[in-house]
């Protein structure tokens, strides 16, 4: 027992060095997060992984992509909570406030997420309303013992793309639903400010892939995917696979992006292509601002243009483009671009987009987890499964995941410090997550979805592409 | 006479700004955003003709002028979508924008018809919310595809700037509008009787004419106008999402009316290539670029457009075209 205990502290730790420590091409990675400076170290228990508690893939197969860690899907619904028996206890990193327990009763856990539904990105706001719950419906009927006998109940709001809105809805969905933890779902100025009033109260606060800078401070905060900045390295070597050597740079001008801004433009000094335009664009670019932005670039001659802006204005840009008789590769991060309703309406201009997602598209789901459909099929009152209802499905998950690795004892201080002392969380969708006192930036990595407007959707290009 | 003298020399001094700045934008060598002005500008300009045309008619500002146009749009894409073909569904929307301009005279404007202009202005923004909401209401507040009338994109290619066959429909329309409306409201009876009920309802009724049936019309008129903007103007992007009208025109529309001079119709349309100019410009500038003399954080051509409007108000308050009162 003595030697097996430094021993699996030891593995741990590597796994998690390797997985959140040594991101090339990012700037700024790690050292502040966490909130607090002089965090004790932390004891690691091995990573966790999703427990199987649906159907089983149709060959039995493992999972792609996901190594040992995946989930197999086999065998009929577990009753008992997956927590490994050898994990540590978490360190203190966090110490239990008054409000450690809002939101977490004997049966029930409160989640608040808040997205764009409105304001910039064409989010399908029925989507929303039946995604939020499908998993936790689904876990509730498959293995009702894995949150120690709670039910989630998932509250959402609209932030309008209205960073001041976000913050008003986030305060809404502690004071008055009584949200035990909050979820941003999209939107890096909205998740910046909400994640900001959250670390002010002692909120944990998730959400998937934005900005570093304005959130490393912060010690409540968790990202579940790569940020921007960490998908620069992602970007440039889809470009060098592209064969080309010159590229368009876009980003929207925000102070939220300037760290992803300047390490794309890192990443490409390193990688040796040269940024023949760039520039930042307004938020909400006019028809004026987006066929100027165009013109400069088909100038440029670029054929690949990087792009961090919202779903309205990369479809404004590339539909411009098709216009202009200028129809570039448009690569870039995020998670809402990527979304098959950009498809919907953005096509034919949207056809040369490539993002990188912290979750697939709907064409390989069935391989990485056969339960989404099934539950979709369960619990979606007839509607079918959609890519929306897949982002949350992955979100509830890893979620899922960390409150039952957190046990019985749930609260903020013991679930945030389940979060850094965990050396991991796979969920068989995303890339695994890892999470330590002074790294909150979780993701190690994304698939590449390509649009396909023949289909008016996107597919998978490539699945779990790792940094570095 | 000496009025005459200062009139024309108010024009005069619109116009002088007017070419002021296109050789500022020669000698800076970005006279590409003069292209680029007159291609986004003319919807903002058709836009603002209907602002105008309710503000010469009762001096009130239509905050609905933009959602006339988004009812447009997506009755044009619900006719189309079933079926029924592109002139016919396009002739379908105008006439679905004349109605909520009907119903918009008839039960919000009417009843307010004594109340002070301010109620007014309140109640057209309710009207544009009330509009907006039942779009969502039909399409989740998702976007849809929109199929342009005329599918040549590169009809006339200028300083690099493809120009495409639905933009010269728009640019040819706004154009004629603009002047045979303000032929209209010069040389016509109709027209005449308009601003003279605007001006003095009172005598106007005294003369036999009913000022209510001049408000019908002149409502059916502009949401004639915002239907038009709407159904030339948002197939060229090949998409739109609900209350895109009133998010993405309605304000530059209002600036570009302001700067025109609220009633001047030919006004409209240049203030609306104003504006185009200045967001074109203040996008691709160097001196607002990254590193440059103005690198103004956020939205520099949001900014210009508001510090050129400053400017116009201060040199002449009127506007570019319009007549002091």
């Amino acid at each position: 027992m003595t030697l097996r205990r430094p021993l699996l502290l030891l593995v741990a730790l590597t796994l998690v060095a390797a997985a959140c420590g040594q991101k090339a091409g990012v700037a700024g990675t790690g050292g502040e997060g966490g909130g607090d400076a002089t965090a004790p170290v932390v004891t690691a228990g091995p990573p966790v992984t999703a427990p199987s508690v649906g159907t089983t893939p149709p060959d039995g197969s493992t999972p792609p992509g996901t190594g040992s860690t995946a989930p197999t899907g086999s065998g009929p619904a577990s009753t008992e909570p997956q927590v490994p028996a050898t994990t540590a206890p978490p360190a203190a990193v966090y110490e239990p406030g008054d409000d450690d327990t809002v939101g977490v009763t004997d049966d029930e856990i409160v989640i608040g997420i808040h997205a764009p539904v409105t304001g910039a990105s064409p989010i399908p706001q029925t989507s929303f309303d039946i995604g939020k719950d499908i998993y936790w419906q689904f876990l509730a009927e498959n293995a009702p013992d894995q949150l120690f006998g709670r039910a989630v109940r998932v509250v959402f709001h609209d932030d309008e793309f209205n960073p001041q809105r976000a913050v008003q809805v986030c305060r809404e969905m502690v004071e008055e639903d009584g949200a035990f933890l909050l979820v941003g779902a999209g939107g890096a100025d909205q998740i910046t400010a909400c994640a900001q009033y959250a670390d002010e109260q002692g909120i944990p606060y998730l959400s998937a892939c934005v900005n570093q800078e304005d959130l490393a401070d912060l010690s409540t905060y968790f990202a579940t995917s790569l940020t921007y900045a960490e998908q620069a390295p992602l970007m440039l070597d889809q470009v060098a696979e592209l064969g080309v050597t010159e590229i368009g740079l876009v980003v929207s001008d925000t102070p939220s992006f300037n760290d992803a801004f300047e390490a794309i433009r890192a990443a490409a000094e390193e990688a040796g292509i040269t940024i023949a335009y760039d520039t930042r664009i307004n938020k909400t670019a006019a028809e004026a601002e987006q066929l100027s932005v165009v013109q400069e670039l088909k100038d440029a001659g670029v054929e690949v243009v990087i792009l961090l802006s919202s779903p309205l204005v990369f479809i404004g840009l590339a539909n411009q483009g098709v216009n202009q008789g200028f129809t570039p590769t448009w690569l870039g991060p995020g998670v809402t671009s990527g979304l098959n309703a950009v498809t919907n309406f953005g096509c034919p201009g949207v056809d040369t987009g490539l993002f990188f997602n912290p979750t697939p598209q709907l064409d390989v789901i069935d391989e990485l987890d056969p339960d989404f459909r099934a539950a979709y099929e369960q619990f979606g009152g007839g509607d079918p499964a959609d890519d929306i209802g897949l982002g949350l499905w992955a979100l509830n998950k890893a979620l899922g995941l960390m409150l039952a690795q957190t046990g019985e004892e749930l609260g903020r201080a013991a679930f945030m410090n389940t979060l850094v002392s965990t050396a991991g969380f796979d969920n068989g969708i995303y890339s695994p997550l890892g999470f330590t006192a002074d790294d909150h930036f979780g993701g190690t990595g994304a698939h590449l979805l390509d649009a396909n407007c023949e289909q008016k959707m996107y597919t998978t290009a490539a699945q779990f592409v790792e940094v570095g | 006479m000496l009025a005459l003298v200062r009139q024309r020399a108010g024009l005069a001094t619109g116009i002088g700004i007017v070419a002021a700045l296109v050789i500022a934008l020669f000698v800076a060598g970005e006279e590409r955003a003069l292209v680029i002005g007159v291609y986004t500008g003319s919807a903002y300009g058709l836009v603002a003709l209907g602002l105008v045309l309710i503000y010469k008619s009762s001096g009130v500002f239509n905050f609905a002028a933009g959602e006339f146009g988004g009812v447009a749009l997506c009755t044009l894409y619900l006719l189309h979508s079933e079926g029924i073909p592109y002139g016919f569904a396009v002739v379908g929307g105008l006439v679905a924008a004349m109605v909520l301009g009907l119903l918009t005279e008839q039960i919000v404007v009417r009843p307010l018809f004594e109340a002070p202009r301010v109620t007014l202005l309140v109640a057209t923004a309710g009207v544009a919310l009330l509009a907006i909401a039942i779009q969502i209401w039909f399409f989740d507040s998702q976007g849809r595809p929109i199929a342009k009338a005329f599918p040549t994109t590169d009809r006339v290619t200028v300083l690099s700037v493809q120009i495409s066959d639905q933009r010269l429909w728009l640019i040819g329309t706004v154009l004629v509008l603009a002047v045979v409306l303000g032929l209209f409201f010069t040389r016509t009876n109709l027209g005449l009787a308009i601003i003279g009920a605007s001006q003095e309802p009172t005598a106007t009724e005294l003369v036999g004419i009913s000022v209510r049936r001049l408000s019908t019309f002149t409502w059916v008129l502009a949401a004639l106008l915002g239907g038009l903007a709407a159904v030339i103007a948002i197939p060229d992007g090949g998409s739109f999402t609900p209350g895109v009208m009133t998010s993405g025109y309605l304000i530059p529309a209002f600036t570009a009316a302001v700067l025109g001079g609220m009633t001047s119709l030919p006004g409209a349309f240049v203030g609306g290539v104003l504006v185009g100019i200045v967001q074109s410009f203040a996008t691709n500038a160097s001196i607002f670029q990254d590193g440059g003399a103005l690198d103004i954080p956020g939205t520099p051509s949001t900014l210009l457009v508001f510090i050129v409007l400053l400017v116009v108000l201060v040199i002449r308050p009127q506007g570019l075209l319009g007549r002091s009162s």
